[in-house]
């Protein structure tokens, strides 16, 4: 871990508070977005952290549902703003043409 | 009211030049290798599956050694990046995703994406490659 680039340590960090939060309370996620904050999630566009916290707190529960476990991609642009790393794009895709 | 009209505009203003930016990307890629780092600012970086490929030269290596291809981009998403995160260089993030067929292997899928900057010239307005990453996605099912 120790002699890993920066960017990597600080992508790898945000990406595990990410999907722990994601996983655990969506509604904690209005922490790391901003207002300027894009999303487009699969396809569809939201803008401000008030948005996206709606889209994400309302979006399926994958994990409990009966669909099988989905491959997806998904990308975030971070910028460091008064000492803490927010999300200002992220971008969500799942891995659909592994059913197509 | 008028901010969400105007982020709007500014949407689409960058998803049009995303995906005209993308047409002749994977034209040049496909078509004419030789021209593709042109695209590319001289400081940019690929990640090409995880491995790292910075600057004109080493670009140029790289996309010579890479077998002959045919992409075929199925979806593409764009965003514009906002000016706090960019000291006010006009920027955009581009996805896409779809399959490609290297000469010599089997089709596979892919997801890319692109930091895509601005650059004024005196008539007009250049689009460069900031950041490139590149990787297969497909796995056993």
């Amino acid at each position: 871990m120790g002699d890993k680039p920066i960017w990597e340590q600080i992508g790898s960090s945000f990406v595990q508070h990410y999907y722990q939060l994601f996983d655990a309370d969506r509604t904690q996620l209005g922490a790391i977005y901003i207002d300027a904050s894009c999303l487009t999630w699969e396809g569809q566009q939201f803008q401000g952290k008030a948005a996206i916290v709606e889209k994400l707190s309302l979006c399926l529960d994958y994990k409990a549902d009966e669909d099988p476990i989905m491959g997806f991609h998904q990308i975030f642009l971070l910028k460091n703003i008064n000492d803490a790393w927010v999300c200002t794009n992220d971008m969500f895709r799942l891995a659909l043409h592994n059913f197509g | 009211m008028a901010a969400s009209v105007d982020f709007k505009t500014y949407v689409d203003q960058a998803c049009r030049a995303a995906e005209e930016f993308v047409n002749i990307y994977y034209e040049t890629m496909d078509k004419r290798r030789r021209a593709l780092t042109r695209l590319y600012l001289d400081k940019a970086t690929l990640i090409w599956n995880g491995n790292a490929v910075s600057g004109q030269e080493a670009l140029n290596e790289f996309f010579e050694m890479l077998p002959s291809s045919e992409f075929q981009v199925n979806v593409l998403d764009c965003q514009p990046v906002h000016e706090q995160a960019t000291q006010s260089q006009t920027t955009v993030l581009v996805v896409t995703c779809g399959t490609v067929k290297f000469d010599g292997n089997k089709q596979r899928y892919f997801n890319q994406n692109f930091l895509l900057t601005a650059q004024a010239t005196s008539n007009s307005t250049v689009w460069k490659i900031a950041s490139d990453c590149f990787r297969f996605q497909d796995w056993a099912n």
